[in-house]
This record gives structure tokens, C-alpha cells and sequence, in this order.
């Protein structure tokens, strides 16, 4: 009988591959039998202070789903030496597959070493994601030296600045990965629903009004820009002008949709599609939240009502979901250009 | 219009809309062994539209507690992984029972207020989904009467989807395959069909467009210049079971190589289409099959085997010959193990010889697509006194392991300058945590969500079926080539060895 995983043990830098192999070797039939079969190297960045076992949350939860090498990397003001250990957790003893996690505890001042750990460690030719637990952590100097490593960043723009940030980490990787974005998911597909509804994808064209409905101060709320955004970039349309109220929003062809945000009692509660009177009058597509219910509800043509459940997904779910099903990752850069794009005509200055 | 909002194919693929399955032959075998089972791993695996209702449909009399009853006993003995009473029970709140004779108008009157009712109890605009999960002869009477009772939306304008699942057979010959085409599209548009070809929801079959398209090092060499030939072999160990009267009425041929083998066949050597969109791909495997060269009764007999198992042994057992089984006329012709080489005759695949090969009783259950590279000259390695080189052989295995593998030439460690054929192995357990799904799974959630992409479309049935034609109205007319025999527990007959011996190529011993 063996074990299928070991706890933290403390390691020198110089024999930390060696410890790898010794700790995969015990907690299988034999270090042979446990070739690495991993996919990718995972990096998650916080801070015990803030977030407390968060960074380990992520690890359990994501390393059978996906499983990595993980470096846990933990900035701490009140040390001075780096602390290195590692442990590893089979996380399937059928085939064989070991994930392991390297812990890097490091004051802010000594990321260049940090850096340098990264480096020779990640595991050679897989791809590096980087998850931001506590973006309270990421200085300038944390992001040069640790972000710029990664192919990808996965942060949660809810709690980690909003769009400013989302756009300063750009700086420093260019694939960004909001969890916000993600929450979003059951609104985009509601949207693409009422849209597979043949009668109702025919009057497209006819979209006169689009409003959004969410976040206390307007156009503040992340939640609702994405929504806007994404809606703008599959409509092929770009905001052009500043009304009373609204948004001018024209595409190509130069056809123009006006574009609304209305104050909610969440970050995002509602979105409304209302169409040119001339078919059929009336005729407009309401999404709503009611709860864990999230409802549309199309009148003035068919009278289709349809209800999916809505669950706030916690920062582990969402990452979970991530890693299985993915997201677009250019469909989330165009919406993020165009919140950008609003959010400068709003505010009369540019991000970027 | 298409729905602009589709394009995160990502998303999409995690999603399905509230959907209401119909099973026609909702109490037959299908049913309990792969839709069932497949459905309830999806509830499982949290793929299932967040509302979803099954209604089954069948002639015998059910409450509706009875027929989960029924379908519960299924599960248990076919579900790829255990499920727990208390998750079927709460997906079995879901399945609802609708008595119904496929030819009984007033029954589809009934299963209509069935739908209205559920749709009424829980808010919502379902989609139908119909899956035909019965004999194809009843296939134009049920559409029919679907249609007839207001249970088919037009795809342009109404105000839900509505569309059909096929299952194979499709057709017995091409004549047969038009009939039952035009059938259908009297009461259903060509983008509401999605006939079903379970091979195409394996996960090794649809990773070739992957494995294709995504590696930069594979591309350039798929074509007649690095391609020797290329073998497909869909070996089955089982007999006919309990299929003898169904089997000797079809024979390998229509039963394995028209669909699954030439599906497979076509996607192994399209082109790259524009995109991954359904038609895209399937407008591509068409022009393979097109270009299929149709051979002339003097062709049939040059590059096709057929052959029926005698007695033999498999595994240390003892085993009847073909004729010998239940069902089966004693003086039964039906091929039991068919061997053909197809030439595709398109700029890509001139002169690379494609050899399939499909047969009952042989010494284990594989399927397998192999591709032969060329040999690379020999002149650096002639006269040094040790063998031949081998040539690289990539291996797609289909089932029962999914996985791709590639021998490639390595020298042996010592002081000798050898080469000897080593195999880079890629597989699916062993190379990602999440199992693979049942084939079934995979196809019921695309159907739910309207991607056609792993169905087979009307001209693709009808060209694969064209192809096959001249073959079997040659072995069936002209009795030639003569049925071959071989005995159970091999693999196949000398004469399918000879049909690659003659070019210098031998069957891989799987």
C-alpha cells in the first residue's frame, strides 16, 4: 500500500528536482512507473494574509481536472529569504499522472530570484498559467518579472480593479483570462439562444435599442461593459457618439443601434433588445435575473418564455470551468475594446 | 439569419438549449444500452441543457414509473460509469411515457399536448428533438405524422427548433438511401436531419481534423508524395449474437464499411475545408468520396475479398462457422469479412492504395486507421549487412484504445550502427485526467445543439452507397469474386493477404 500524496517538505533549491523524483517514488509503486504526463505549469499568485488557504483551494481543486506543475507563489513583507518547499499528489493511480506543487514564499524585493527559480523549473515545453488570487501583491516589479513569464493571466477583474487593471495587465501578457468575463457565460448564452429562435434571428437587422441593465453607478460595473462589448463585437457595430443617456453604436454598413446602461440591482440583472416598430409592433426581447433564475422573455411577436438557473459561480468554480470548457479569448479581447471604447467616451480620456 | 452570437464555439460547446428529446422505439435496445445511459452521464458530467425532458414513445402500455423502471435496469448494466440511485432518480424526474403506434394519428395528437403540457409546467420554449430510434421503414410514416400534427417548426421562422436523429441502417443500396432521403425531406429541411453514425462521436476519430489541422509536421506529408498507402481495419471478435437474421440480410459490407469505414475513410483525406463549420466539413468529405473511383465488374474482382467464417477457435474456445448460427440459412452467401482497395482519384491521393478491411470473429475487437509513410532512401544504409529500414507507420486507434501512435527508426544503444523500429505512443487515459465519453454522448449533445458537424449529411449517405453499388451488384449478380472462407479466430482469408501481397504491402498485425 502507498500513498497517493506527501505534505510540504522544505527543500534547497539545488535538490528540488531530485525531491520531486523522491517524493513521486513514494507515493507510487516506483519513480519510473511516475513519468510526468502534466500538460502545462500553473503559477498562482497571492498572498496568505489576504486570502488565506485560497492559493491551496486552487491546487486541490484544479490539479486532478488539470493536472500541472503548480508554484505557489506567495509574497510576504515580513521575510527576508525565500522559502522553497514541494510536495506531489497522485492524481491517478490507473494512469499514472503526478501533479506537483513547488511553494515559493518571497518578500516583493527579491522577484528577480524569484524569477529566476520560475525559470529553470517550469517544465520544458508546456505553457504557463498564471493565476492572481490577490492582485493587492502585483506591483510593477511583481508583474515584470513573474506575468511576463506566462503565456496566459487568469484574474478576477471583479475584485481586482475593474478595467484599468485588466488593461495594465495587457502590459505585461497579452492573453488575459477575466473571471469576470467567465460569470458572464449564462448571459452570453441566453443571448445566443433567444437568437437560434429562427423568427427572432430574422429581425436582426431590425435592432433598434440595446440596454444593458446592471451595477449601481451605470457604466461603472465590469459586468455590464463586457455585456455591452461582447454584444457590440458580434453585432459587428462600434460606439461612435455620446447621447443623452445613450450610446450611438454603427456598423458597416452604417447602420445605427443605440446603446443603453441602466443602473440595477446587480452587477448585472438585465439586458433588452428592442426592435423597429414597422414588422411587428412591440416587438422586443427581455433577459432578466430574478434570483437563480435567469428568465427571457420575448413579446410582440412570439410570446416565448424561457427560464435557465442562474448560479454565482464561486472563484473555484469559475476556474474549474475554465480549464474544461474554456473561453474565447478573442471574443473576450474585442469586448474588452469595446468597454474600453465606452468607458473613453464616457469619461472623455483614453485607457489606451 | 445566422445567429451572430454563435461564434465562442467554446462556450457553446459547454451549453445546450432547454430541449425535449421524443425516442421513437423508446422500449427497444438502443434505448436501454446507449441513448439512456449516454443522457444520464451527460446530466452527470453537467453538459445536459439546464432544462431537459426525455418522452419516450412506444406501442406498449407504461406509467410513467414503470418505463424509468425499465430504463433504471439499463443504466445499471450499461452506464460507462456507476450511477447512484439518487442521481438517476433525480434525472428520472425528467422521463415521462407516451403510448404510441407509429401509424395512429390521434397518438400524435397526444404526444403534442404531452409536450404542451411539460413546456406549460416548466416555463419554457423547448426545442424537439426527435430521435428515431426504430426500424427505417418506419422512419417516412412517423415523419409524416409529426409533421401532420403541427410538431414540425419551420427552420426559417418558428418559433422553436425542431429536427430529427437517424439511425443507420440507412438504406440497403443507393435506390433504397434516395427513397428514404426524399422521404424525409418531405416533412423535414435537410438542416433538421441529423443522421447518426456513432464512429463519428468517438473521440479518436474526431481528433484527425485536430491531429490533421493543428500539427504543422503532419500536414505537408499527407499526401501521395510521403503516403505509401493507408490501411483502415474494423476488426469485430463477436459473431452475429443475436443480429443472424438482421446480419444475413446486410452482410459486413453494408453493415460496417458503407458507414462507418468510408465516414471514417473520407475524413482521413479531405481537404482543408474553410472552417469548422458542419457544411464546410462535410462539403469537403464529400469531394473525397466523389473522387472514389467507382470500379467496373473486372475492378470488383481485382481489388475486393469477400469471405464467410467456418468453424474455428478464438480465445481457447470452440466456435461455430456463419452458417451454423441461429438465423442463419445454411447456404447463406452474406460476407462475413470484406476486403477492399479504393482509389481516390483526386490530385492529393493518386496512386496511394487505401485498403480496408472489415470482418465478424476475428482474434480481437480493434479498430484501427494506419497510415505507411514512404521509405526514405536506402543508399546510406544498403550493404552494411543488417536489415531493412521500416517505414513509418502512424497508427490512429480507434477503439478499444483510443490513441495514436508512430514508429519511426531509432539506433540501438552500442557500438553497432543498427536501426530499429521504435513507437512514440500517445493515449487518451493516459494523457488527460477527464475520460473519454461514450461516442453516443457526444453525438446527443451535438444534436441538441443544431451542429451537424459528425452527421452525415444526404449526399454523403448517397455517394458512400454509390460507391459501394458496382461491388455489390458484381458479388451479388455475377456471384464473383467466390465467397472466400476462413476460419473463426483468424484474420481473415489468404485471398485478403493476397490482395496487398500483390503490391508489395501486408495487413498490420493488430
Amino acid at each position: 500500500m502507498t500513498a497517493t500524496s506527501s505534505k510540504f517538505e522544505s527543500v534547497e533549491l539545488n535538490k528540488l528536482e531530485k525531491m520531486l523524483a523522491d517524493i513521486k517514488g513514494r507515493i507510487g509503486e516506483s519513480a519510473e512507473a511516475h513519468a510526468s504526463f502534466t500538460t502545462q505549469n500553473t503559477v498562482v499568485l497571492g498572498s496568505t494574509s489576504v486570502n488565506g488557504t485560497l492559493e491551496n483551494e486552487v491546487v486541490k481543486n484544479l490539479m486532478r481536472l488539470n493536472p500541472a506543475r503548480f508554484f505557489l507563489l506567495e509574497i510576504k513583507p515580513d521575510i527576508k529569504d525565500i522559502n522553497l518547499s514541494a510536495r506531489c499528489e497522485l492524481v491517478s493511480e490507473e494512469n499514472k499522472i503526478c501533479s506537483e506543487v513547488i511553494k515559493l514564499e518571497s518578500p516583493e524585493d527579491r522577484m528577480m530570484e524569484v524569477a529566476s527559480i520560475l525559470r529553470s523549473h517550469l517544465l520544458t515545453g508546456v505553457s504557463t498559467d498564471l493565476f492572481i488570487s490577490d492582485i493587492s501583491v502585483v506591483s510593477e516589479k511583481v508583474a515584470n518579472n513573474i506575468i511576463s513569464l506566462c503565456e496566459r493571466v487568469i484574474f478576477d477583474g471583479r475584485t481586482c480593479g475593474g478595467l484599468s487593471k485588466a488593461v495594465w495587465l495587457g502590459r505585461f501578457c497579452n492573453t488575459r483570462i477575466d473571471l469576470e468575463w467567465l460569470r458572464l457565460a449564462p448571459w452570453r448564452e441566453a443571448v445566443r439562444m433567444v437568437f437560434e429562435i429562427p423568427g427572432i434571428a430574422n429581425r436582426l437587422p431590425d435592432i433598434e435599442t440595446i440596454t444593458i441593465v446592471g451595477g449601481k453607478e451605470s457604466t461603472e460595473a465590469l459586468g455590464p461593459l463586457y455585456m455591452a462589448g461582447w454584444i457590440l463585437g458580434c453585432l459587428k457595430l462600434e460606439v461612435s457618439a455620446r447621447g443623452t443617456g445613450f450610446f450611438e453604436c454603427r456598423g458597416e454598413a452604417g447602420v445605427g443601434v443605440n446603446l443603453k446602461f441602466v443602473p440595477g440591482d446587480a452587477e448585472l440583472s438585465g439586458i433588452a433588445f428592442e426592435f423597429s416598430d414597422e414588422k411587428q409592433p412591440g416587438f422586443r426581447v427581455d433577459m432578466r435575473r430574478k434570483g437563480e433564475i435567469l428568465e427571457t422573455v420575448s413579446t410582440g411577436k412570439f410570446d416565448v418564455r424561457t427560464s435557465q438557473p442562474y448560479k454565482d459561480l464561486s472563484v473555484i468554480e469559475l476556474l474549474q470551468r475554465f480549464f474544461l470548457v474554456g473561453t474565447s479569448v478573442y471574443k473576450y479581447d474585442v469586448a474588452l475594446r469595446q468597454a474600453i471604447d465606452i468607458e473613453n467616451l464616457k469619461q472623455g480620456y483614453r485607457f489606451s | 439569419m445566422i445567429n451572430p452570437f454563435l461564434g465562442d464555439s467554446n462556450e457553446k460547446a459547454a451549453y445546450a438549449p432547454p430541449t425535449c428529446l421524443v425516442i421513437f422505439g423508446a422500449t427497444g435496445d438502443l434505448t436501454h444500452r446507449k441513448l439512456i445511459p449516454g443522457l444520464v452521464n451527460l446530466a452527470e458530467d453537467k453538459y445536459l441543457p439546464s432544462e431537459f425532458v426525455v418522452i419516450g414513445a412506444a406501442r406498449g402500455e407504461h406509467s410513467d414509473e414503470d418505463f424509468r423502471e425499465i430504463l433504471w435496469e439499463g443504466v445499471k448494466s450499461h452506464s460507462r460509469r456507476k450511477i447512484s440511485k439518487e442521481v438517476w432518480d433525480n434525472f428520472a424526474k425528467n422521463i415521462f411515457y407516451s403510448k404510441l403506434g407509429f401509424d395512429d394519428a390521434g397518438h400524435y395528437q397526444n404526444l403534442k399536448a404531452k409536450l404542451e403540457e411539460v413546456g406549460k409546467a416548466r416555463r419554457q420554449n423547448f426545442n424537439y428533438l426527435y430521435y428515431f430510434a426504430t426500424a427505417p421503414k418506419f422512419f417516412g410514416t412517423i415523419s409524416r405524422n409529426l409533421k401532420a400534427a403541427g410538431l414540425v417548426e419551420d427552420p426559417k421562422t418558428g418559433v422553436r427548433s425542431t429536427a430529427i436523429v437517424v439511425e443507420k441502417p440507412f438504406g440497403h443500396d443507393l435506390e433504397s438511401a434516395r427513397k428514404l432521403n426524399l422521404e424525409l425531406r418531405e416533412n423535414f429541411a435537410e438542416n433538421q436531419i441529423f443522421r447518426i453514425d456513432h464512429y463519428l462521436g468517438k473521440e479518436t476519430v474526431q481528433n484527425i481534423l485536430v491531429f490533421r489541422f493543428s500539427n504543422g509536421m503532419f500536414e505537408p506529408l499527407w499526401n501521395h508524395r510521403y503516403i505509401d498507402h493507408i490501411q483502415i481495419s474494423v476488426a469485430e471478435s463477436v459473431g452475429v449474437e443475436s443480429r443472424g437474421g438482421y446480419f444475413d440480410g446486410t452482410g459486413i459490407s453494408r453493415d460496417i464499411i458503407q458507414n462507418h469505414v468510408i465516414q471514417v475513410l473520407s475524413l482521413l483525406c479531405i481537404e482543408p475545408p474553410v472552417n469548422l463549420e458542419a457544411d464546410s466539413i462535410r462539403d469537403e468529405k464529400v469531394k473525397v468520396l466523389k473522387a472514389i473511383r467507382r470500379y467496373t465488374k473486372e475492378e470488383v474482382c481485382k481489388n475486393t475479398v469477400r469471405a464467410q467464417y467456418t468453424r474455428g477457435i478464438l480465445d481457447g474456445k470452440e466456435l461455430a462457422g456463419y452458417t451454423e448460427e441461429e438465423g442463419i440459412a445454411p447456404n447463406s452467401q452474406t460476407e462475413t469479412f470484406a476486403a477492399m482497395k479504393f482509389a481516390i482519384d483526386n490530385w492529393r491521393w493518386s496512386g496511394v492504395p487505401i485498403y480496408v478491411r472489415a470482418g465478424k470473429r476475428l482474434p480481437k475487437r480493434i479498430t484501427e486507421i494506419t497510415v505507411y509513410f514512404r521509405k526514405p532512401p536506402e543508399a546510406l544504409f544498403k550493404g552494411l549487412g543488417y536489415q531493412q529500414i521500416e517505414q513509418n507507420v502512424l497508427a490512429i486507434q480507434v477503439q478499444p484504445k483510443e490513441g495514436i501512435s508512430l514508429k519511426i527508426s531509432s539506433k540501438p544503444p552500442g557500438p553497432r550502427m543498427r536501426a530499429h523500429p521504435v513507437v512514440m505512443e500517445f493515449s487518451y487515459g493516459q494523457s488527460f485526467g477527464v475520460p473519454s465519453p461514450e461516442a453516443y454522448e457526444r453525438l446527443l449533445l451535438d444534436a441538441m445543439k443544431g451542429d451537424a458537424t459528425l452527421f452525415t449529411r444526404d449526399d454523403e449517405i448517397e455517394e458512400a452507397w454509390d460507391i459501394l453499388k458496382p461491388i455489390m451488384e458484381t458479388w451479388e449478380g455475377g456471384n464473383m469474386p467466390a465467397l472466400a472462407r476462413y476460419q473463426a479466430g483468424t484474420w481473415g482469408p489468404k485471398e485478403a493477404a493476397e490482395l496487398l501481397r500483390r503490391e508489395n504491402h501486408r495487413w498490420r498485425r493488430l
